[in-house]
C-alpha cells in the first residue's frame, strides 16, 4: 500500500476498494494535508443493499484510522470538517428499507458520514450530522 | 492502424477544433514535430482531453507529441510500450497541468511511467488506476513519484487481497 505524505495540497482522496481492510491503515496514517476536506471510499465488493448494509463491521479498522487522522491533522492546525462518503451501486433492491446510521460510528463524532448510491444518480442514503 | 501520419494523416486532417481525441493501438515512432502538423494542425489548439492507450512509442516522440499541444488539461495514458529514443528528448514549452489518469501497468508501461514523473508537472488531478495489474506495487511507486505539491485530488484504484 502506497504513502501520500508528500501530497501536501490534498482536498480530496478517492479510494476503489474491493473491501474495508487494515490495509487501507497505511495509506490513511499517511496523510499530512491540513487542507483535506473529502475521503470517498468507492465500494466494488457489495453485490445487494442488504449485504452492504450488514457489513458495517468490517469498516471498523477504517473507522479507527479516520478518527485518529483527524486528531492528527487538528493538532497541525486541520479547521476543516472531514466527509467521509460511502459509494456504492447495486442493483434490484430498494435501499430505503436498510439502516445506514452504524456505518464508521467513530467518525461521526468527529467528521460527516455519507452513503451514496450512484447506481441512481448519486443520491444520498443517509448523511450524518456534524456537531460541531 | 501501425502507423499514424501513414495510416491516419487525412482522417485527422479531417477533424477541425476536437477538443477530445483518443489514439490507441497505434505506433507513434520515428515522427518529429513535422508530421504532428501534418495530422494534428487542424485541433492543435482546440484539443483539450488527450488519451493515449496501448501506444508503441520512444519517449522523445511521446513528449514531442505532448508538448505540440499547447491546451491539453486532461491527458489519460494506459498501457504504453517503451521503444528506445530515436533522438533528444525535447523540453516541455510548458508544465503539464490539470487532470492526468495512468492505467495498466506492464514492464515497458513503468520505463515510460518513471521518465514520465520526471518531467515538468503541476498535476491538481492525479488517478492512478492500478486494479487489473500484477504490478500495482511498483505502478504506484514509480507514479507517486512525480511532483505532487499542486496535486488537490487524489484518487487511487487499490487491489488488496482479501486478510
Amino acid at each position: 500500500m502506497p504513502t501520500i505524505d508528500n501530497f501536501q495540497q490534498l482536498r480530496e482522496l478517492e479510494l476503489k476498494v474491493t473491501q474495508p481492510t487494515s490495509a487501507y491503515t497505511t495509506l490513511l496514517s499517511s496523510i499530512t494535508s491540513t487542507e483535506l476536506r473529502k475521503i470517498t471510499f468507492i465500494v466494488w465488493y457489495a453485490h445487494d443493499w442488504r449485504t452492504f448494509a450488514q457489513r458495517t463491521k468490517e469498516w471498523a479498522y477504517v473507522d479507527k484510522e479516520l478518527c485518529k487522522l483527524v486528531d492528527r491533522l487538528r493538532e497541525r492546525g486541520y479547521r476543516h470538517t472531514l466527509t467521509v462518503e460511502l459509494q456504492t451501486m447495486t442493483v434490484g433492491d430498494n435501499p430505503g428499507k436498510y439502516d445506514f446510521t452504524s456505518f464508521l460510528p467513530e467518525l461521526r463524532e468527529k467528521g460527516i458520514v455519507a452513503i451514496v448510491d450512484t447506481a441512481q444518480g448519486d443520491r444520498i442514503l443517509h448523511s450524518s450530522v456534524h456537531s460541531r | 492502424m501501425q502507423n499514424l501520419p501513414r495510416d491516419s494523416r487525412e482522417y485527422l486532417s479531417a477533424l477541425p477544433n476536437i477538443h477530445t481525441l483518443k489514439l490507441y493501438h497505434i505506433r507513434i515512432e520515428h515522427i518529429g514535430e513535422e508530421e504532428f502538423r501534418t495530422c494534428f494542425s487542424v485541433f492543435r489548439e482546440t484539443l483539450t482531453d488527450f488519451s493515449l492507450g496501448t501506444i508503441i512509442t520512444s519517449f522523445n516522440a511521446f513528449v514531442t507529441l505532448v508538448n505540440y499541444f499547447p491546451n491539453i488539461t486532461s491527458i489519460q495514458l494506459g498501457s504504453l510500450v517503451l521503444k528506445p529514443d530515436e533522438g533528444p528528448v525535447p523540453t516541455l514549452s510548458r508544465p503539464l497541468r490539470g487532470k492526468v489518469h495512468i492505467w495498466g501497468a506492464h514492464a515497458g508501461c513503468l520505463e515510460l511511467l518513471d521518465r514520465f514523473v520526471k518531467l515538468n508537472l503541476e498535476y491538481e488531478e492525479l488517478v492512478l488506476d492500478t486494479f487489473s495489474s500484477h504490478m500495482d506495487t511498483a505502478f504506484l511507486e514509480s507514479a507517486l513519484q512525480m511532483s505532487t505539491r499542486s496535486v488537490r485530488f487524489l484518487r487511487l484504484t487499490v487491489k488488496v487481497e482479501r486478510e
